[in-house]
This record gives structure tokens, C-alpha cells and sequence, in this order.
């Protein structure tokens, strides 16, 4: 029986068209929570192919979304990373109704909270850690802005585990998928733990962003928050867009609508479970008050 | 120029250069005294009225904070 090829990742639709028979097994089995028989006609046509041999060259993998060549990777351990970064880059042009920010993305009682920050500063861990406390996953990487109604979507990617992090993940219950190790560039080691495989309902819905978490990790650091002004936080997100020049709605104006409705801090991130306490207890209070004032 | 007002302070984007700007409580506050009448001096009076500061002290802000103003295009000198 052949793998499925198609899947609707959240808001993304991903066609894996042609790819060496074991990545798309790979690919397949991360995604087959996914798996669609209905294609849209606006995707992400992902290809792999290999380069011929050659006496003088090394043979590649070559990466190519959209029919576009993006990555070259010459080990097999890095293409699907790179396939995974590939289609990430690609949304911009597919799926310009979205705003793209550079962030962990995760709902809890119908409030989006985001964690913008560049990588390495404990977005994945930090998702895993409240994630596994019952909030919901959108995504560990982008945050997909409704340019229009300023809500967060999902797009549901598995969750991207460096190598630092692989034990937290394991205590939290969340084994690396297929138990399989690959090679991410510089970032090196890395796996992933697909959330619909740790619990059938983990993917939240469209929502209103309700916070903005700017967190970085200090090894043994007192986990604390700092409010950040609104226009200081616009100011940021601007710097962690993606397609800041290409969704068809000016970045200004959408950021400085989605602080409008968000509170706003810098996050010193140190133990995760002290961490995790520390933001439930920020948005279980903001919970409260809107009940309050309701 | 595009001025958005956040509390206090204002996210300015300027289609000209693509570049955005963010002012803090401060600087916004010369930001809307620049009106083209008032002088840095007049401005420095306004600061030390609100703020725990010395006219001194305010002028000194108010020529630093022009100054960047003019470098980032965000004035016109009349």
C-alpha cells in the first residue's frame, strides 16, 4: 500500500510529490495524523530529489518547494529538517492572508499566546513543558496572524526538540517520534514529538492573541516577568516577521492592532516546570479578571 | 509618515524609507510638541513641568532626542 502524500497541517496544506521512498515513509508516518485524501489546489508542493553521480561532486539532496530549489543537504539525516524549515519558508508566498512572526505559538480557553524569539531561546521547550500541562498547540516555530481579524492559527508542525532538550522531553512523556535523531545544521541533534500522538485533542483553534511572551532562557535564572509597553512589543514583532513586506495588509498596522488587544512581557525563563507555573498563573489571572468583568 | 499611539508611546512608520520607529513615553511627548512654533527651549519648559526634571537637564533630552529625530528623517526644520 503506498503512503498518503497529502496532508492538512492546520491551516497548511502539504504535498510531498516526489521524495526518496524512506523519507516519505518518515514523512508520512510524523504526518498521519494529518493525512488527507482531498488536496487543496493552494499548497506546498514539496519534491526531493537526488543529484546524479559524479566522479568530481559529492551527491546531494536537493530540497525543492513549490519547484523551487531551496536546501541542499548531503546527508539524509538532514533532509527532513530541512524539508520541515522548507515548507515553513514557503507559507509567506502561499498563504499571504498570513502575517508570519517568528515565534511558539499555543492556546489555552480560547486566548492565543505568543512566544516570539529567535532560535535557541526555549520556544520549543517551553511549548513542550505547557503543553504538557493541558494547553493547546498551534505551532513551536511561526506564528500564522490572520492579517484581517488578528487571530493566531494553527499550523500544527511537529514539534522541533534539540538535542539539549531531548531528556525534558522524555520526562514530560513526549518521546521523540519513531525514537529517530536527525542533523539540523548548526543547530545540530534535533527530533521531533508529534503532539497529536501525546493527546488526541492537542490542537487548539483560531483565536485572539491574549499575550505576547518575549522569553529567554538563563540557565538557573529566578523565572520572572517583565511588562514590556505595547509599542516596544510592536516595535520587536516587527523585527521577528517574516513577510513583513509581503502580506498584503503594512506590518505596522497589524501589529500594532494585535497589541492593542494583548498584554505584553519579557519572560527570563530558568527551571521549566517554576517557568510553567509562573505564565499559568499570569494568564489564569487575566482569566479571572475578564470573568470578572464580564 | 503612519503614527500609531500605544499608551503612552507610538509605533511611526515611514513609507518612505520602509522603516519603523518607536517612541518611548519621552521622546513621544517632544514628538507632539514639535508643532513648528515652539522652540527647543519652550519644549524643555513644557518637560520640566511634567516631569521631576530640571529645565537644564530637559533641554539637554530635548536637543538628544531632536537630533535623532532629524537623523531618522522623522522632522522637517522650518
Amino acid at each position: 500500500m503506498s503512503e498518503p502524500n497529502h496532508f492538512q497541517i492546520g491551516v497548511v496544506h502539504v504535498t510531498l510529490d516526489t521524495a526518496p521512498r524512506r523519507l516519505t515513509r518518515e514523512y508520512s508516518s510524523l504526518y498521519a495524523p494529518f493525512a488527507t485524501l482531498n488536496p487543496s489546489h493552494k499548497k506546498v508542493r514539496v519534491s526531493v530529489l537526488r543529484t546524479p553521480w559524479s566522479a568530481r561532486k559529492r551527491r546531494r539532496f536537493q530540497v525543492c518547494i513549490n519547484g523551487r530549489l531551496l536546501y541542499s543537504p548531503t546527508h539524509f539525516c538532514s533532509v527532513l529538517p530541512h524539508v520541515e524549515w522548507a515548507v515553513s519558508w514557503e507559507l509567506q508566498h502561499a498563504y499571504p492572508r498570513f502575517f508570519q512572526l517568528h515565534a511558539a505559538t499555543l492556546e489555552i480557553d480560547g486566548m492565543g499566546v505568543v512566544f516570539p524569539g529567535q532560535s535557541g531561546v526555549g520556544k520549543s521547550t517551553l511549548s513542550l513543558g505547557l503543553f504538557n500541562r493541558g494547553w493547546n498547540y498551534l505551532c513551536d516555530e511561526f506564528a500564522l496572524i490572520d492579517a484581517e481579524t488578528l487571530e493566531v492559527h494553527p499550523y500544527p508542525r511537529a514539534i522541533c526538540v534539540k538535542e539539549p532538550s531531548f531528556a525534558i522531553a522524555e520526562s514530560l512523556g513526549m518521546p521523540l517520534h519513531g525514537g529517530r535523531r536527525y542533523w539540523k545544521g548548526v543547530k545540530g541533534p534535533v527530533g521531533f514529538v508529534q503532539p497529536l500522538s501525546v493527546r488526541s485533542n492537542a490542537i487548539g483553534r483560531a483565536c485572539p492573541v491574549r499575550f505576547v511572551i518575549f522569553p529567554q532562557y538563563q540557565e538557573k535564572a529566578e523565572p520572572t516577568l517583565i511588562p514590556m509597553s505595547r509599542a516596544e512589543t510592536a516595535f520587536q514583532l516587527h523585527e521577528a516577521a517574516f513577510n513583513r513586506f509581503a502580506c498584503h495588509r503594512p506590518a505596522h498596522e497589524i501589529l500594532t492592532g494585535l497589541v492593542r488587544g494583548a498584554e505584553c512581557f519579557r519572560l527570563i525563563t530558568g527551571d521549566l516546570q517554576q517557568t510553567c507555573d509562573l505564565i499559568q498563573n499570569l494568564v489564569r489571572f487575566n482569566g479571572e479578571r475578564c470573568a470578572r468583568s464580564a | 509618515m503612519v503614527v500609531h499611539v500605544l499608551d503612552d508611546e507610538a509605533l511611526i512608520y515611514d513609507p518612505r524609507t520602509a522603516d519603523t520607529h518607536r517612541l518611548n513615553e519621552t521622546a513621544m511627548f517632544v514628538w507632539k510638541q514639535c508643532d513648528g512654533v515652539q522652540t527647543n527651549d519652550d519644549i524643555a519648559v513644557r518637560i520640566s513641568d511634567v516631569y521631576d526634571v530640571t529645565q537644564n537637564e530637559a533641554l539637554e533630552h530635548v536637543n538628544r532626542v531632536l537630533d535623532e529625530f532629524s537623523q531618522r528623517g522623522l522632522l522637517e526644520k522650518f
